[in-house]
């Protein structure tokens, strides 16, 4: 880091280096986490670099009150839940639009089975998309992300007992849509 | 899925979702967020007042007409590309660069830094490592190992365990893989970088003059608004304010959505 020079009595509080590092740290290893959170709580594709940079700007302003006791994903999540809910609440976002025009080139090869799992990806948002967003929130930190409930009811500042009432929905809700979305394409 | 191939079952759907979770950013938005941190990182040093500690950077790592990066710059560059920049100007953008370098501790990028590059970042990259061994418990994050990524390797196993799904290009390394986009990209990114720590050194003269190298290079670069927005900042803080502010009137012309645009009115006092 570039202050290097100064005495290492100094500590890195006052300092920065080590504040910096693991910012550095955060984004390498967790950025692409944000990314595909952000997506997950219904930011349109066009839009998540935009968010994913507004969630790493407020990030790295409130980096010292992050706790390393605790895993840092659920603490970006809450980052990433908060920008989410901002973005929704503008008309222009207040309906969600599915099938993620303006989508990035698909890093995967041009294979056919790439391309239907593109697909699949894409009907899996679409089932998540009909979640109701609290309840999303607990359904990803949980399910997909394989948070432990206490530390989801913490993230979303939630009685555990409401977290799980909400994981229950959501269960339910996405089982539903995943049925329904099923009928719809002439599945069996 | 198209009719005739089998159904997604709700939990196939969330095994979907938990694989796509653990990919790395799609290609373009990568080098592009990438360049963007850099940003917010110089933005967040002049407002938490380590502008004045940059400073004192020992004037021996800035010998040279076009100097060797110091070790920060290697560092940041490669930790926010998730690989060496220098060795790797064909596959820093490549697939993967994110989690590529996942086994790569940043100790490991020090390491490589020093192979390539001068005698002097040796030696910075010396007293940085021997401040971090004397708070150990402060130390930075040397290893993957103590990040806390969640089940990464169960994640890993249903990769092999099912077919169906595409390779985790984006978490294996990406080895000899063709290049998928533009290697100048890497060397927008490191010409940039240095604008931004001579700018963190107060050095705007170089700073100014390598973005005006990189304005004459790459006109219609991806990363004009990243350039743009370091020629206002270190124009500002060369006191040339009518320039600052000119610029500025550009930058705001060409982009008119910028996240960085009250950051930059800030820099050149229009606001307080």
């Amino acid at each position: 880091m570039h202050n290097v020079d100064l005495p290492a009595s100094v500590t890195p509080s006052e300092t920065h280096p080590r504040a910096t590092m693991e910012f550095h740290t955060v984004f390498q290893f967790h950025g692409p986490y944000v990314w595909h959170t952000l997506r997950r709580l219904g930011v349109h594709a066009g839009d998540l670099e935009d968010q994913t940079h507004e969630v790493f700007l407020q990030v790295y302003h409130q980096f010292a009150e992050y706790d390393p006791a605790r895993p840092i994903r659920p603490w970006l999540f809450a980052f990433a839940f908060h920008k989410a809910l901002k973005y929704r609440s503008r008309a222009q976002h207040r309906f969600e639009v599915l099938g993620h025009e303006g989508e990035v080139a698909d890093p995967n090869p041009t294979a056919l089975d790439a391309l239907l799992t593109k697909e699949a990806i894409d009907l899996a948002h679409t089932a998540l998309s009909e979640l109701e967003l609290g309840q999303r929130a607990v359904f990803i930190l949980h399910e997909l992300d394989g948070c432990a409930m206490p530390e989801v009811a913490a993230t979303l500042e939630l009685p555990l007992n409401t977290a799980y009432s909400r994981l229950r929905l959501a269960r339910a809700a996405f089982e539903k849509a995943a049925r329904r979305l099923r009928v719809k394409r002439g599945d069996p | 899925m198209t009719s005739g191939t089998k159904p997604l079952t709700a939990a196939e759907l969330m095994q979907l979702l938990r694989h796509e979770g653990q990919t790395g950013f799609p290609l373009e938005a990568q080098s592009r967020l990438a360049a963007r941190m850099l940003t917010v990182v110089a933005v967040g040093d002049s407002f938490s007042g380590t502008a004045a500690h940059t400073s004192q950077v020992s004037p021996s790592a800035s010998a040279g007409v076009f100097e060797e990066p110091s070790v920060s710059v290697v560092d940041r560059l490669s930790a926010l590309l998730g690989r060496h920049p220098i060795a790797s100007l064909v596959t820093a953008v490549t697939l993967g660069g994110i989690f590529g370098a996942a086994g790569h501790s940043l100790y490991t990028t020090r390491k490589l830094a020093k192979l390539d590059v001068a005698q002097s970042v040796t030696r910075v990259s010396a007293k940085a490592d021997a401040i971090a061994a004397a708070s150990p418990s402060q130390a930075p994050v040397a290893s993957i190992d103590e990040l806390p990524l969640i089940a990464p390797s169960r994640v890993t196993a249903e990769h092999a365990a099912d077919p169906r799904r595409p390779k985790p290009v984006s978490i294996e390394p990406a080895g000899s893989a063709e290049p998928k986009a533009s290697p100048s990209i890497a060397d927008q990114l490191a010409m940039l970088e240095q604008a931004r720590t001579a700018l963190g050194r107060g050095d705007t003269n170089r700073a100014l003059k390598l973005l005006a190298m990189h304005a004459k290079e790459y006109p219609a670069s991806t990363l004009s608004e990243e350039r743009e927005a370091l020629a206002v900042k270190s124009l500002a803080r060369a006191g040339r304010l009518a320039e600052a502010k000119t610029r500025l009137a550009q930058f705001e012309a060409q982009f008119p959505g910028s996240l960085m645009l009250s950051t930059l009115r800030r820099a050149v006092g229009e606001i307080p």
